[in-house]
């Protein structure tokens, strides 16, 4: 799976390239930045992605540790006169902790905010205990 | 959640304490000019009819974005909302930005009227045309 998505990957670079082969567009690599929250239920992280489409985003949790990769071509094309056209290389990843259920993770791209829903397995919930009275 | 191992999870929680402690001191150095100067990323190119502009906006909607043009100058402001529900910790707040104005001054007047402004995906896109007199003219050359 990670040979395709860096195959891919290559594929979008080399086309990135292609489309004006006067200016081979640079790789720039970024940290986004985010927000970390949590309830009872789950933790949830806040992602900026920018410009990144979701078929672009690679999401990979394994031993407690959640990674977030994402590429962004130029949105623009043309002579630039104000920063520079370069393919962006979204990176990041956190070691979450123990008790996050792998198999309930969610992941939604909205207005270039990535929300990744990682639920609590049901043994780390807070339970409510009721005491019986004899 | 933490009740597994009571030693080994002190004994991570105050490597952990640790971590913010350093990261508390290190954002509190770069904060001073960090904070205030945060910027949408903005990237433009120029063409022979107008220029487009496209900035870095994650998480602000149509609706949180003002666009505005004088003469030569554009200005984006974008102002969202950043409130944690009541039932949430918050562990890491790095999108802390609220709010944000950037003017750019072009090398020609624009056309105020034929400009457009959208937002995909978390970067703004604006097309500005220059205004009329700004355009490349083509002169027929008379012969007698």
């Amino acid at each position: 799976m990670n040979t395709q998505i860096m195959a891919k990957q290559k594929k979008q670079e080399v086309a990135a390239k292609t489309e004006n082969p006067l200016v081979p567009a640079r790789i720039v690599r970024s940290v986004p930045r985010v927000d970390i929250l949590e309830n009872a239920e789950e933790m949830l992280l806040i992602a900026e992605l920018p410009g990144v489409s979701a078929d672009s985003l690679e999401i990979k949790f394994a031993n407690d540790t959640l990674t977030l990769r994402g590429t962004r071509q130029p949105d623009i094309t043309g002579k630039p006169v104000l920063g520079q056209l370069v393919v962006i290389e979204y990176s990041r990843s956190f070691v979450l902790p123990q008790g996050i259920d792998a198999t309930k993770i969610s992941a939604k791209l909205l207005n270039g905010l990535l929300e990744v829903h990682l639920p609590k397995a049901a043994s780390y919930k807070p339970r409510v205990i009721a005491v019986k009275t004899a | 959640m933490w009740n597994y191992w009571p030693e080994f999870d002190s004994q991570l929680q105050s490597l952990d304490t640790l971590r913010r402690r350093m990261d508390r001191v290190f954002d509190e150095a770069s904060n001073d000019t960090t904070q205030e100067a945060w910027q949408p990323r903005a990237i433009a190119v120029e063409a022979e009819s107008g220029y487009a502009l496209t900035l870095d906006v994650p998480g602000y909607a149509e609706k949180d974005i003002h666009v505005s043009i004088l003469g030569d100058k554009l200005t984006v402001s974008g102002e969202r909302r950043h409130e944690i529900p009541t039932d949430w910790t918050a562990h890491r707040l790095e999108r802390n930005n609220v709010s944000f104005t950037r003017t750019f001054t072009w090398p020609t007047l624009l056309d105020g009227d034929g400009a457009t402004a959208s937002v995909q995906n978390g970067v703004l896109n604006i097309t500005l045309p220059k205004a009329a007199e700004a355009r490349p003219r083509q002169i027929a050359v008379a012969t007698h």
